[in-house]
């Protein structure tokens, strides 16, 4: 890499950034065509990338797996390719055309059900992470043991017969230490963030830009 | 009249107060400060990582996460993508494959480039299999954790390092890691995704740590005087919290007006 191509990009993203910020600070008449602009370029780019690369990326790795005929996996990647190929194809061919619906049916038919079926498997997930969690092993773990039966006795409606005092304390757990180390968390995640914005800025963090 | 948009004069002032002070500890360091900043147990424990699944035979998978590099979730994603230059270059030295699933296309060519350095750096650039390492499963959140779940059930992985965005992806991807036997370094800065992670994974980020992970694998005495601007951010930011209570208390409005400028 040369030193422009090196520099060049750090340049770019700290002019950008001081200006993004400059627009949101200062009342300049006219700045929010800037900021739209910038948006719809960076919009543009992730656009491209979902139409070229993406696809690009996917179909050569399941290609690789047909053709060395993988045992248990080619035959699903005959499927991925054959409906990536059939969505990208209806979705410059025919959606565009008048006012077909083909695409949009498609996502809500296929894409919808089968991404809800994978987040309903959440629940399960969680139960499973609570089981391995919530043991008695050592100080911390022993306080989110207790901390997590409080307030699940007093999310659930029989906790509250049980013993009336349980939703008083979930309550309070929840309004009191949970609110203030979780407002504490968020500042300093949000102090970093401004630290690490200045370094984008200055040029020390370049990942960005091909650096490590 | 103000130039500053009203409301906003405050935050802009803090945002310069901040600044400054990280542009102080960073001129110190330039000029011969150290400073020290405390012992990450995640971080240190990537190497040991990438030794168990060089012991076991088996890849290691990188995430990170679910954000695109234009969206608010963009500087995780970065910060992510600084830890994998790191585990990369560990990786590529050690003769481990490394996996990364991504969700947002416009990721593919950084990700790329980043292992691709590593290789060249360890002179092993021929090794390279860029099929291999960088996998794109789709641009929806569920058909790319999916991706990843069926990912960590056949490679069986022997580390999975995830550094970024979450969403709900966390819980499901740490329990089938679990699963799979991999052991799992977490790191985020969502939100409602840390009480997941630091239940399910063995180490965990959370919050600012992710986005210190870059300067405290680089060791660079600049990014670290960056870090101690920070921590001085913070004492600020605490000195302020505790005047406002005090003034609150007794009535006095003064800090109150003085925030909402």
């Amino acid at each position: 890499m040369t030193y422009y191509q090196k520099q060049l990009p750090l340049l770019i993203t700290g002019i950008l950034i001081v200006t993004l910020i400059f627009t949101y600070f200062v009342d300049i008449p006219g700045s929010s065509l800037y900021t739209d602009e910038l948006t719809a370029w960076a919009a543009l780019v992730g656009a491209f990338a979902i139409a070229l690369i993406g696809p690009f990326n996917l179909i050569r790795y399941h290609a690789g797996i047909i053709s060395k005929r993988e045992p248990d996996k080619w035959l699903l990647s005959v499927y991925t390719i054959a409906i990536t190929i059939i969505t990208y194809a209806v979705g410059v061919f025919i959606s565009p055309i008048g006012a077909s619906t083909t695409l949009q049916d498609m996502y809500n038919t296929l894409l919808v059900p089968c991404s809800a079926t994978i987040y309903s498997l959440t629940g399960f997930f969680i139960a499973s992470a609570a089981y391995r969690t919530f043991q008695f092993r050592n100080m911390e773990t022993s306080i989110m043991l207790l901390a997590g039966v409080l307030i699940m006795m007093k999310n659930a409606a029989v906790g509250g017969v049980i013993w009336p005092g349980f939703p008083i304390i979930g309550d309070w757990i929840m309004k009191i230490p949970n609110t203030g180390g979780f407002r504490g968390i968020m500042l300093a995640t949000t102090v970093g963030l401004i630290a690490y914005g200045v370094r984008l800025i200055l040029g020390f963090e370049k990942v960005h830009a091909g650096g490590t | 009249m103000s130039i500053l948009i009203e409301g906003r004069s405050f935050e802009f002032l803090l945002l310069i107060l901040a600044s400054a002070f990280l542009a102080y500890y960073i001129y110190s360091a330039r000029r011969g400060y150290r400073p020290q900043i405390r012992k990450m147990a995640p971080l240190e424990a990537i190497p040991e990582a990438i030794g168990r699944s060089v012991e076991t035979g088996r890849p290691v998978l990188f995430s990170v996460g679910t954000s695109t590099l234009y969206s608010g979730g963009a500087p995780q994603t970065l910060a992510g993508l600084s830890v994998l230059g790191y585990t990369a270059n560990i990786a590529v030295e050690l003769d481990v494959k490394i996996a990364i699933p991504l969700l947002h296309p416009e990721v593919i060519p950084v990700a790329d480039e980043i292992i691709r350095q590593a290789y060249i750096t360890a002179g092993k650039v021929d090794e390279y299999d860029p099929v291999y390492s960088v996998r794109h499963y789709g641009k929806h959140t569920f058909s790319w954790t999916s991706g990843i779940l069926g990912h960590l059930q056949r490679e069986k992985p022997g580390a999975f390092i995830y550094m970024g965005s979450m969403l709900a992806d966390s819980v499901m991807v740490a329990e089938s890691g679990h699963r799979a036997g991999a052991m799992m370094i977490f790191g985020t800065a969502s939100s409602g995704q840390m009480p997941f992670i630091v239940a399910a994974a063995d180490y965990s980020l959370i919050g600012e740590e992710l986005y210190a992970a870059g300067a405290y694998l680089s060791q660079d005495p600049v990014l670290l005087g960056s870090i101690t601007g920070q921590d001085l951010t913070k004492a600020l930011i605490l000195a302020l919290i505790l005047l406002g209570t005090i003034f609150m208390t007794f009535g006095i409005d003064f800090l109150n007006n003085l925030f909402s400028m």
